[in-house]
């Protein structure tokens, strides 16, 4: 009512008028720049420009060793030289490992945590601790308590039980362990907060219609959380297959990660080629997955008809 | 098909210093539709969900055909709710939803499909299975919802306010389905309402509950035209609540004292001689004639609605201060000014003062 009501005097204004407008849209555009400019300058500074670098430094354009021709040398040596490839296939399977068992523990918990139990404020107070702990700390918690001589090795000697080594072991169960520590406390974060966002109803209505608790969980929670599992799935993934500070306190000789085998090719053996083809193939990996999830999401929102 | 008993049933919640529920009884005949009336806070969607399991009773007992339940968990009570908010699963199609309660039950994919087409049909949604919950509307979702309870065959159906997200005319028309489809299937079924007009329209019997407790329990009709309490008196329509005394009591009638001089009325309850009452005209119980009749009390009319069917007035006994709600059907006759007489029905409800 008020526009329409408005509409003849804008009409009828004086074409100075117009002029101004036309002016402070102008000014208006330069202002909303300046407003970009911290922003996108940093993303130009900080993200860009390294990725440049790495991209031409992985074809031998740029930084220590850098020829001036460009070349592939760098990723065949990444692609075949077994230290390189175990290193991909082991920060590979730690990721999975992670993410696969951080979403079955967080995910039961993120439904237990939708019931109302006795105590259900301290184990929702507790499963935080670890968010404020860095994950350095935790690997010495690792050393302390289930490394070779750790408590709980000392703990079970006496009655004759070998505690398996988690420390310096080359399955990667160690790092997995405390990877675990940090991310399963965030993935219950992300999954608790989807999972409490579904009605109570329609919880409600499946158990009526006769679903235990645990058809409840399966039928109705899990699908319902998918949206957070998978976005948790993606964050923990990510982290998982960059970590870099674990694996080189308590991982193997060998195989070790990608962040450990880049970093010692950067600052020990200076060879900034194939780090940095290292670099580039974990972010093409990363993307990968990022790209799986999006067409993931996509689908799943074609389905549910959302698209429609 | 079944019988319910609710025996004292107690609720508290937290540190709330009334219970939610306090000793509620009752029974549900099989195929009986109740309906549970009542303002919000009086309990009744907390009865309904104790007797699905979804809430547990801090006290007392609830009998299916004559056998505790309490307990029973709810997936095992072989009841079906349909909710408010229609609570269909959003992740899954029109006829996966309604086929949910019976891969529960483990039934053959072959049985599954037959059973949900016919279930789709009954509610006349056959054509929309493959569509998702987002993409029906309110009605229609409401409509996938009854058709997802009626097709486990529940011992009980229970409907927790199902039509109040619906718009009027919507909720008049699906009260009539939802009533006919009952009467049809015979299932046993508990309806809570803060509506009045559906209550009416549709039970059996209408149990009213205030602060807990069943107040009053009775047909429509019956629960209507002769409450036992003012609560449900005021709660199920217009009421013009007059004090008086009773002053004699001879054969089937009786005659009270009020303000508007001594009426005679059928004689109920057990009320004598002295006994202060509160007389309970409806609106539309009470008529108007033209001044010239030789019956009933003078007035003057002081306000006039026309609502299209009826036409509401509000009148003033002369030298009364006590005005009068009246409905009567059809265009109005009076005008603003007119001097009328009321005429006053000698069937109406007489309570007991204090009775709740």
């Amino acid at each position: 009512m008020v526009a329409v009501d408005l509409a003849p005097s804008v009409a009828s204004a004086a074409p100075t008028d117009t002029e101004r407008a036309a002016r402070r849209r102008r000014r208006e555009r330069w202002i909303n720049l300046a407003l970009l400019l911290p922003g996108a300058g940093f993303l130009l500074v900080a993200m860009i420009v390294p990725l440049i670098e790495l991209l031409l430094a992985s074809l031998g354009l740029f930084g220590l060793g850098a020829t001036g021709k460009p070349t592939l040398g760098a990723y065949v040596e990444v692609a075949s030289n077994v230290l390189f490839t175990s290193a991909f296939r082991f920060s590979l399977q730690i990721a999975l490992a992670t993410t696969l068992l951080s979403l079955v523990v967080a995910t039961a918990t993120a439904a237990v945590l939708q019931l109302d139990f006795p105590g259900r404020r301290l184990v929702s107070a507790l499963y935080k601790i670890p968010l404020v702990v860095p994950s350095l700390i935790a690997a010495f918690l690792v050393l302390t308590m289930v490394g070779p001589g750790g408590m709980i090795a000392r703990l079970l000697q006496p009655w004759g039980i070998r505690w398996p080594s988690l420390l310096h072991d080359p399955s990667g169960a160690g790092i997995v362990v405390v990877l675990l520590w940090h991310n399963v406390p965030i993935t219950i974060l992300i999954v608790s907060a989807v999972a409490a966002a579904i009605p109570r109803s329609v919880i409600d209505a499946a158990r009526t219609l006769g679903a235990g608790p645990i058809r409840v969980f399966f039928r109705v929670i899990v699908p319902l959380s998918s949206p957070g599992i998978s976005a948790a799935a993606l964050l923990v993934f990510i982290d998982a297959f960059g970590t870099y500070a674990i694996p080189s306190l308590i991982g193997p000789a060998f195989p070790r990660t990608i962040s450990v085998m880049m970093t010692a090719e950067f600052l020990l053996h200076a060879r900034w080629g194939t780090a940095s083809a290292l670099g580039v193939a974990m972010i093409a990996m990363t993307g990968i997955v990022l790209a799986l999830y999006h067409a993931l999401l996509a689908r799943s929102r074609l389905l549910s008809g959302e698209a429609a | 098909m079944a019988k319910l008993e609710l025996r004292g049933v107690v609720k508290r919640f937290g540190d709330s210093p009334a219970p939610a529920l306090d000793g509620v009884s009752l029974d549900v005949e099989e195929g009986e539709f109740l309906t549970l009336l009542g303002g919000s806070g009086c309990g009744k969607s907390t009865t309904l969900r104790i007797v699905a399991g979804l809430t547990d009773a801090d006290a007392g007992d609830v009998l299916l055909d004559g056998r505790s339940i309490a307990d029973v968990p709810a997936h095992k009570r072989g009841m079906a709710m349909v909710f408010q908010s229609y609570a269909l699963f959003p992740h899954l199609t029109v006829a996966q939803n309604v086929a949910f309660g019976l891969e529960m039950r483990r039934l053959s994919a072959r049985d599954v499909a037959v059973k949900v087409e016919r279930a789709l049909d009954l509610v006349a949604m056959g054509e929309l299975g493959k569509r998702y919950p987002r993409q029906l509307s309110g009605g229609q979702q409401q409509r996938v919802a009854l058709a997802r309870a009626l097709v486990v065959e529940p011992h009980l159906l229970l409907l927790d306010e199902p039509l109040s997200n619906l718009d009027a005319q919507l909720r008049a028309r699906l009260r009539l389905e939802l009533r006919a489809l009952q009467q049809k299937l015979g299932v046993t079924t508990i309806y809570v309402t803060h509506d009045q007009a559906e209550a009416l329209a549709l039970s059996d019997r209408i149990a009213f509950m205030a602060a807990g407790k069943i107040v009053e329990i009775g047909a429509p009709e019956a629960v209507y035209r002769r409450p036992q309490s003012r609560a449900t008196a005021e709660f199920l329509g217009a009421a013009n609540l007059i004090d008086g005394a009773v002053a004699e009591v001879n054969g089937v009638s009786f005659t009270i004292d009020s303000k508007l001089g001594r009426l005679e009325f059928l004689r109920q309850g057990e009320l004598g001689p002295g006994d202060r009452v509160e007389i309970c005209l409806r609106p539309e119980e009470i008529g108007i004639v033209a001044p010239d009749a030789d019956e009933g009390l003078p007035a003057t009319v002081r306000h006039a609605a026309y609502q299209g069917s009826t036409t509401e007035y509000i009148v003033d006994p002369v030298g009364i201060d006590l005005p009068l709600q009246v409905q009567v059907s059809g265009p109005s006759a009076w005008r603003i000014g007119d001097t009328v007489r009321v005429r006053l029905p000698r069937a109406s409800a007489v309570l007991t003062r204090g009775g709740g």
